[in-house]
């Protein structure tokens, strides 16, 4: 029996990205599974710590991590508007307003992306290690986000005519106004985008987070490390659940705004 | 608005773009830039715009240097070439614009008043609350000319509005256009590389060449006599024929001139100056296309030379045939 060629390759392009997504998935649904089944394969609980499945779990959880989740709902409530003020205004001096070597700057502005995070934690000690260190995390996680937002506001303003910001001067408004009635507008899903990757990023940032923790200035992802190390897996299951929870949301709403969302409104 | 431009040159990373254009637009009319790509006529319209400036002249609005006046506060309305709408508001949004900015804000009623008008001269009123991305090329055309009038400019300028239609849309928008430019009394800046177009818009032509204004005048004048071999190729097709002296008379390939001619001149002959005449010169038919209005044909003279002629359609001449053409009487003119 002769099988069409397109069908075969078809059918091995959705076996691939089927198999992707559920390599990609598997961990998180184990994790699922170890915070609310109440399977014996997970055996040792740690002292103290409630049964699986139960509401006392989480309760217990919260109890000892919910002040290291503050510390990351602050941490993120700083970075992403302070990265979508610092970069979109770059990106826009960068693609409307380039200088001699404006290419080059913007490139190696993306250079903190390919930073261990324990040398970015390092040089940020060395160089302003008096500074509080609230601060000293904003700017750590500000270093990895600024970035995307060059990145996503860049594309986006590279996507639009600059000649609709001549026809709105043409039509007599000012700079200010071209700003806010017609180049803000058509930004709005780019900068949406990239408020939504910040907060994701920035979120689950690790690396830097840990390295400048104190003991009173924990993030939650550097506190999840302390649970996987000394805690049960159910424990860390119910914690990893928590730091998920505000994850998912962005990312749905990170692909609905990268499809056809985030084209809408602009010229074909 | 009284518009001039004095010894304006313009250059960008160090190449010249214009060199040195002065220019007085018509008051009232239209006036036509009509040349190649790379001739500044965009830039030329640009600097006017105030969306570059001049390295070097001035531009006068009613004898105002607008040396440092931005865009926003002269009294300029643009069409683009991508017409440039503003894809995330209605058409009704996009022609009130210019009535709700800093410059020349309208009380609302007049806005609607004003939105009306320029949709009503456009026949936009169907359209008012779609987007720009919902309407087609010539809809779009339309929306860009009614958003630039909207706030009444004392100048408006188009910068090729028809090029991004195909050739059937293009002809009858262009006959709309040329309507509504004659009843708006506005200073028109036209700029295209068109030579119908420009025929048929412009009440002043203005023919631009590597930055340098090379003629100007009415639109006919400069068809009929052009002041070189490129204007008179560039505003239609040309037989440019060389004089040369026989028996002591100037004559072309196509017979002794009756004009005071010397060696080294050229004789402009349009396609709709050969006539076939029995007592013509002869010349055998190397290529032949019935075009509808009239017939296309290549003629090889005697001499070699080869002419172009638009004769009366229907002769359906074979390629070899033998035909005699001659110049009607007064055509012709010396270059």
């Amino acid at each position: 029996m002769r099988v069409a060629p397109r069908r075969v390759a078809r059918t091995t392009g959705i076996a691939w990205t089927v198999a992707t997504a559920l390599a990609l998935l598997a961990p998180i649904l184990v994790t699922v599974w170890g915070a609310f089944s109440r399977s014996e394969f997970y055996g040792q609980r740690s002292e103290g710590a409630p049964v699986q499945g139960t509401a006392d779990l989480f309760r217990y959880v919260l109890g000892i991590w919910g002040e290291a989740l503050l510390h990351s709902a602050g941490l993120v409530a700083a970075v992403v508007p302070l990265a979508l003020l610092l970069g979109a205004p770059a990106a826009y001096a960068f693609r409307r307003r380039p200088f001699p070597g404006a290419r080059w700057l913007e490139s190696a502005a993306l250079a903190p992306l390919a930073i261990p995070g324990i040398a970015l934690a390092v040089a940020l000690i060395e160089t302003a290690g008096g500074t509080p260190r609230f601060l000293l995390l904003v700017a750590g996680h500000l270093a990895y986000t600024v970035p995307l937002v060059l990145k996503t506001v860049g594309n986006a303003l590279s996507g639009f005519d600059p000649g609709l910001e001549a026809a709105a001067k043409s039509l007599g408004a000012t700079p200010g106004e071209t700003v806010r009635r017609v180049v803000l507008p058509l930004l709005v899903p780019s900068l949406l985008l990239a408020a939504l990757l910040v907060f994701a990023v920035s979120w689950g940032e690790f690396n830097v987070s840990f390295l400048l923790a104190t003991p009173l200035l924990q993030t939650f992802p550097a506190a999840l490390y302390s649970t996987y190390t000394t805690n049960s897996f159910p424990v860390a299951a119910a914690a990893t659940i928590i730091f998920l929870l505000p994850v998912v949301p962005a990312l749905v709403a990170i692909q609905a705004l990268g499809g056809e969302e985030f084209h809408r409104g602009l010229p074909a | 608005m009284k518009v001039a431009v004095r010894s304006v040159s313009y250059s960008y990373d160090e190449e010249p773009v214009l060199g040195g254009v002065s220019l007085d637009l018509l008051e009232g009319g239209t006036t036509v830039v009509i040349g190649p790509s790379g001739s500044g006529k965009s830039t030329l319209l640009r600097l006017l715009a105030g969306l570059l400036h001049p390295t070097a002249g001035a531009v006068l609005f009613d004898g105002r240097d607008m040396a440092g006046v931005p865009t926003e506060k002269r009294e300029v309305g643009v069409v683009f070439q991508s017409y440039a709408l503003f894809p995330h508001l209605t058409v009704r949004e996009n022609i009130a614009f210019g009535l709700t900015t800093s410059r020349n804000r309208q009380p609302g009623h007049e806005v609607e008043r004003r939105v009306a008008e320029a949709a009503g001269l456009l026949a936009l009123e169907a359209l008012l609350d779609r987007r720009p991305g919902e309407l087609s090329g010539g809809e779009q055309q339309r929306v860009a000319v009614a958003r630039a009038i909207a706030p009444r400019p004392a100048l408006l300028l188009l910068d090729e509005p028809l090029s991004a239609l195909d050739a059937r849309l293009r002809r009858t928008v262009r006959a709309d256009l040329a309507c509504l430019l004659a009843g708006l009394g506005t200073t028109v800046l036209y700029v295209t590389h068109d030579q119908e177009e420009a025929l048929l818009l412009a009440d002043h032509l203005v023919v631009l060449h590597r930055g340098q204004v090379v003629q100007e005048g009415a639109p006919l004048d400069l068809y009929r006599r052009p002041a070189d071999p490129f204007v008179a190729s560039f505003l239609g097709e040309a037989n440019l024929l060389p004089v040369h002296r026989k028996d002591g008379r100037p004559g072309t390939a196509l017979g002794p001139l009756d004009l005071p001619a010397a060696e080294g001149q050229q004789l402009l002959v349009r396609p709709e100056d050969l006539i076939v005449d029995p007592g013509g010169i002869p010349g055998t038919v190397s290529e032949s296309r019935g075009l509808g209005p009239y017939d296309r044909v290549v003629l090889r003279l005697a001499g070699g030379e080869e002419v172009l002629a638009h004769l009366a359609p229907g002769a359906a001449l074979e390629v070899g045939a033998d035909l005699r053409v001659a110049l009607r009487p007064g055509a012709g003119h010396l270059l």
